[in-house]
């Protein structure tokens, strides 16, 4: 978002700090991620002595990960949308369109964060928990509805800054 | 509603969001949920929402994305590609077009290093473009390199897009890394023959540089060694059956993050943007599988992708000629798609036709990511060649375009030798321990 965005709105400011913030706690749970796939390889190898439970460690810091830096991603435009229409018809004249469709996954995320909440409850009274060693799973799950919620006020910002300002076209990406 | 009915409309809404830009990712998720209650009902549709992000991102396989992503930036901010421009220069410098053939060895190096075409490009287009210009290289020629040997970064594991691939059709992530091996250094052959082709007909293309002493050769590659090491360390792990793919993405990213280390590349700031932009990624392959993995169920459910596998097949064509049809169509659908959503949007059809057809899907799958890296540098939308123009400014776009054609035939033939010789990709995946 730019800085005039952020002078229009007063939401932006905190928007753009919130995810900022998460983005960092992501990266770290990323490089820690990276350490423990290490140490757990060298365990295996040097001391033949596999960390019990390191698979599940893995896979719950992934959705610590992925559900920690969607809102970011989000905020920063960073997410692959195909812009042909953008070539053909100008910028400005998308604007309605484009915040007709950033409401609409402002609404769907809201309900996927609300069912995600759902999962947690459930996960929490049936004690759903990982394999190996138990880690309950209900945390995760209330983490991975918080993202979807924040990733919801994301799109429901930038639709309000696309009315009240022309908005950028979405910027593509492929790795 | 009558469940073809329901696949057709939903396959209109489809294009209608993409078309008004919203990210496939949620496009995909909106429409399959929408599908999955017309069809099974809302409640189940709604638990869908609620679970199917969390099996994936709790996916242990998937891990493999964000790590092999944080060893493309590691290596990266290391510094390594101007060892590997350095090394390649060494060797090749003194050659006709040598400077371009030096760019494409080192794009093939940093691929092995990193599964992102973009990266590619933009590290080794600041390092070799300004190399290029001082000795006077024609930049239809130089920037016509770069773009192309950017695409070797999905070809060469580590690569986002065989991942990708692997987890909508259920193959083996190591399998199909081990097949981009062979087929792209044959791609990086090829891109350097055609420089030869090129510079042989019109010499002033790009100049041959000074030629370097034996010693230089020694000391050059020896710098780029450490590279060497990384990757063989990863892919032989992988091929060894030593390391799964995500313990060879950790183990390389951890080596990778100690190179810049000692390299003294590794400071604060470039630590924290560079895991901004690693978890940046992550998200958004991520919401794009998310959305794959709600919509192809729907999608699935509409019986349309067996539908169209059994015409296709009855239609008794030859299977070349389908085989053919499909690849001039994703030619021509990755002139207006990006990779990704390409891949993700067509594959929940386009697989079910190649098993009827008996291709092998390994196989198949690389010639997919070799039609993606066309798409990568066609016009209009080729995002290589916007990535080129941000650092090659003065250079006209229709000039890119122009220097990328030789390259883009290079890519065909690559293609023409793949389909006449499946193997090439075939023979590591099948020779591998597990």
């Amino acid at each position: 978002m730019s800085d005039e965005s952020r002078a229009v709105l007063p939401g932006t400011a905190v928007a753009d700090w919130t995810t900022r913030a998460l983005a960092y706690a992501a990266g770290a749970a990323l490089l820690l991620l990276m350490l423990l796939t290490v140490v757990a390889v060298v365990m295996r190898y040097l001391f033949n002595a596999p960390i019990l439970g390191a698979q599940d460690i893995s896979e719950l810091s992934l959705a610590v990960v992925v559900f920690l830096s969607i809102p970011y991603c989000g905020w920063t435009g960073g997410h692959v949308a195909v812009d042909l229409i953008g070539t053909v018809v100008g910028e400005s004249r998308l604007r309605y369109t484009d915040t007709l469709m950033r409401l609409l996954g402002a609404v769907l995320f809201a309900v996927v964060a609300w069912q995600a909440m759902d999962q947690g409850l459930d996960a929490l009274e049936y004690g759903e928990a990982s394999n190996l060693v138990e880690i309950a799973h209900h945390p995760f799950m209330f983490l991975m509805s918080f993202g979807w919620l924040l990733f919801a006020v994301v799109l429901l910002l930038q639709a309000v800054a696309g009315i009240v300002r022309p908005p950028q076209a979405p910027q593509e990406k492929a790795e | 509603m009558n469940p073809t009915t329901a696949g057709l409309l939903g396959l209109a809404g489809l294009f209608v969001l993409l078309a008004l830009r919203m990210p496939v990712g949620i496009a995909m998720m909106l429409i399959g949920v929408l599908g999955f209650g017309v069809l099974n009902g809302w409640g189940p549709a709604m638990a869908v929402l609620g679970s199917e992000p969390f099996v994936i991102a709790t996916n242990y396989e998937l891990i493999v994305i964000p790590l092999f992503v944080l060893m493309g930036n590691f290596a990266t901010v290391s510094g390594m590609s101007r060892d590997l421009f350095a090394a390649a220069y060494a060797w090749f410098g003194h050659w006709r077009g040598g400077l371009a053939s030096a760019t494409i060895a080192a794009c093939a190096g940093f691929a092995a290093l990193s599964g992102s075409s973009v990266a590619a490009a933009v590290t080794m287009g600041k390092v070799a473009l300004p190399e290029m210009r001082t000795y006077r290289y024609d930049p239809r020629l130089s920037t016509g390199a770069i773009a192309a040997g950017g695409t070797l970064g999905i070809l060469i594991p580590p690569s986002t897009g065989f991942v990708i691939y692997a987890i909508l059709t259920e193959e083996s992530i190591g399998r199909l890394f081990l097949a981009g091996v062979l087929p792209g250094l044959l791609l990086t052959a090829l891109f350097i023959l055609s420089i030869f082709i090129q510079t042989r007909i019109n010499p002033d293309l790009g100049p041959p540089g000074p030629a370097s002493t034996v010693m230089d050769r020694i000391r050059a590659f020896r710098q780029a060694s450490a590279m060497i090491g990384v990757v063989t360390v990863t892919i032989g792990g992988i091929y060894t059956g030593l390391f799964t793919p995500t313990e060879a993405a950790g183990v390389g990213a951890f080596l990778a993050a100690l190179l810049a280390l000692a390299r003294g590349r590794l400071t604060a700031s470039s630590l924290s943007s560079m895991a901004l932009e690693s978890v940046r990624t992550t998200a958004l392959v991520f919401l794009i599988l998310v959305g794959a993995h709600i919509f192809n169920p729907f999608l699935a459910l509409t019986h349309i992708p067996s539908d169209l596998a059994e015409l296709l097949v009855g239609m008794e064509l030859p299977r070349l000629a389908v085989l053919g049809i499909l690849l001039a169509a994703y030619i021509v659908l990755g002139m207006f798609l990006e990779g990704f959503a390409m891949l993700v949007l067509t594959l929940p059809i386009v697989h079910p036709i190649i098993l009827t057809l008996g291709y092998d899907p390994i196989w198949f799958g690389v010639v997919m990511v070799i039609v993606l890296e066309m798409g990568l540098i066609s016009p209009p939308v080729g995002v290589n060649v916007f990535v080129v123009k941000g650092i090659a400014e003065d250079v006209p776009m229709s000039k890119i375009f122009a220097g990328i054609f030789p390259f883009w035939i290079a890519m065909a033939a690559c293609l023409a030798i793949l389909v006449a010789f499946p193997d090439i990709a075939l023979f590591l995946p099948n020779t591998m321990i597990r």
